[in-house]
């Protein structure tokens, strides 16, 4: 198969896999105009390399780690510009709420509470315990430590879990 | 990865939840949430944000995917793939850059295939029969085989693109939302049929027409995108005369065809191709069947 023709079909299945691409890399960004930015800069980096996929495993799970690093790219070069820095979610205790996730298309009250959780939480959750994933592929993904998925996924589930109060009263 | 009984219960507890522990880690957890109060409430609480969690994504998934973004991904693929090694630059300045490397590089690549050319050639000559023996070790043809592995070279195989299995219960938790909007039921209006087609074959990578069904008394009110089970999915939606909704699903994937109530519509559904089609409308409409063929005709 000619690098054009592989580029064809990564480009199609790419399609399809968008929403799911959307939703992972919201998980990273926390913000609408973030995570389309970071899907496309992601999915224009896996045509273009295309000749590198060798069609064993999830092609999402390619492209996830894909856009990890990227982001991680992204972070270190806003940090650099700004000064600033990110609190790693492990060390994390509190919620962040982000005044763009107030802004963001996804407005409804579950996609802010997913959004204000720390960005290593609802990563791993999305990928263990909504798609599937197992934790030695999350681990990889993520590349973090396998016992940083369990502690993490933990974690996760727990502040969900607080969470289900805040929505029953959003609804009230 | 420390050892696993030394991780805090919840950790524990979550890793029980996935199956991910041991058969004497599973034991002494199962040993300990018989007796242990607290233990039973972090597993509620972990097993509970887990099915939140669960919802709050897949409410994600309802999402519309921006037309800028898929069309980004598609010109990128149209756009010739560079070569993986790019072609020498040009610019003088640069080639003379290089000329020390380069020499050095034909030095090595010299010595290397000299060496080469006498060691294949000293092989020959003690391989080869009786009356080539006495053949010199550097006039010993360099592509002799004898005894030599040969190199195969194969082309990727193209990897298997496997369509997802559409289930019609999907399709109905989509239906179930939009069927219900009596304001903007569709995204894109009739009016704008030309950009809906192309939005939609765009997103959806289907081709298909729009089905005039306005003999089986139905109006086309317009269009939009939905995602089913997180594929992006084409919605095309008629009413009757008596303001009831039907509507046409295709995305890429395979369904199975048949007939399946579910709640107050029923849906017919199919495959055509690497598409799967449904049709959804109120139970007891019996001109479905009619229109589920006009459908599937359109893709």
């Amino acid at each position: 198969m000619s690098n054009q023709a592989k580029a064809d079909q990564i480009s199609r299945e790419l399609v399809t896999l968008l929403p799911k691409l959307r939703r992972f890399a919201m998980t990273l960004t926390r913000n609408a105009s973030d995570a389309d930015d970071l899907v496309q800069e992601a999915c224009e980096r896996a045509i273009t390399r295309s000749h590198l996929w060798n069609g064993e495993g999830r092609l999402e799970s390619w492209i996830y780690a894909m856009t990890r690093n990227l982001w991680v790219d992204e972070v270190r070069k806003r940090k650099v510009r700004t000064g600033g820095g990110t609190v790693d979610a492990s060390e994390q205790d509190e919620l962040i709420v982000e005044a763009n996730a107030e802004k963001a298309i996804y407005a409804t009250q579950l996609h802010k509470m997913i959004l204000s959780m720390p960005e290593g939480l609802s990563s791993v959750f999305l990928l263990v315990n909504v798609e599937g994933h197992s934790y030695k592929e999350a681990a990889e993904i993520l590349e973090i430590p396998i016992g940083t998925v369990m502690s993490r996924l933990s974690t996760a589930r727990l502040k969900l879990a607080a969470m289900i109060n805040g929505t029953r009263e959003a609804r009230a | 990865m420390e050892n696993f009984k030394d991780l805090p219960v919840e950790v524990r507890l979550s890793a029980y939840i996935d199956g991910q522990v041991g058969e004497d880690d599973k034991r002494e957890l199962e040993a300990l949430l018989a007796t242990d109060p607290h233990a039973r409430e972090i597993l509620d609480l972990l097993t509970a944000g887990s099915d939140f969690g669960n919802q709050a994504f897949a409410e994600m998934l309802k999402e519309p995917v921006p037309l800028n973004l898929v069309r980004a991904i598609k010109e990128t693929s149209t756009k010739p793939q560079a070569p993986v090694r790019q072609a020498a630059n040009s610019n003088v300045v640069s080639f003379f850059r290089f000329i020390p490397q380069a020499i050095a590089a034909s030095a090595v690549l010299l010595l290397a295939g000299g060496y080469s050319g006498y060691f294949i050639g000293m092989k020959n000559a003690a391989q080869a029969p009786s009356e080539i023996s006495e053949t010199s070790a550097f006039e010993a043809p360099a592509g002799a085989t004898n005894g030599a592995k040969t190199r195969s070279f194969t082309f990727d195989s193209p990897a298997p693109i496997s369509l997802p299995a559409i289930a019609v219960t999907s399709v109905a938790d989509v239906h179930d939302v939009y069927s219900k909007e009596t304001t903007r039921l569709a995204e894109v209006p009739a009016t704008e049929a030309a950009s809906l087609k192309s939005w939609l074959a765009a997103s959806t990578g289907v081709t298909f027409n729009i089905p005039d069904l306005a003999a089986d008394g139905l109006n086309f009110q317009g269009g939009r995108l939905v995602a089913v089970d997180g594929n992006p999915t084409g919605a095309l939606y008629y009413k009757d005369a008596k303001n009831e909704v039907v509507a046409i699903y295709f995305t890429k994937g395979t369904a199975t065809s048949g007939q399946t109530a579910q709640g107050a519509n029923q849906y017919l559904s199919g495959s055509k191709g690497d598409t799967a089609w449904f049709v959804a409308g109120p139970n007891g409409d019996s001109a479905l069947k009619d229109i589920a063929s006009k459908a599937s005709a359109a893709l």
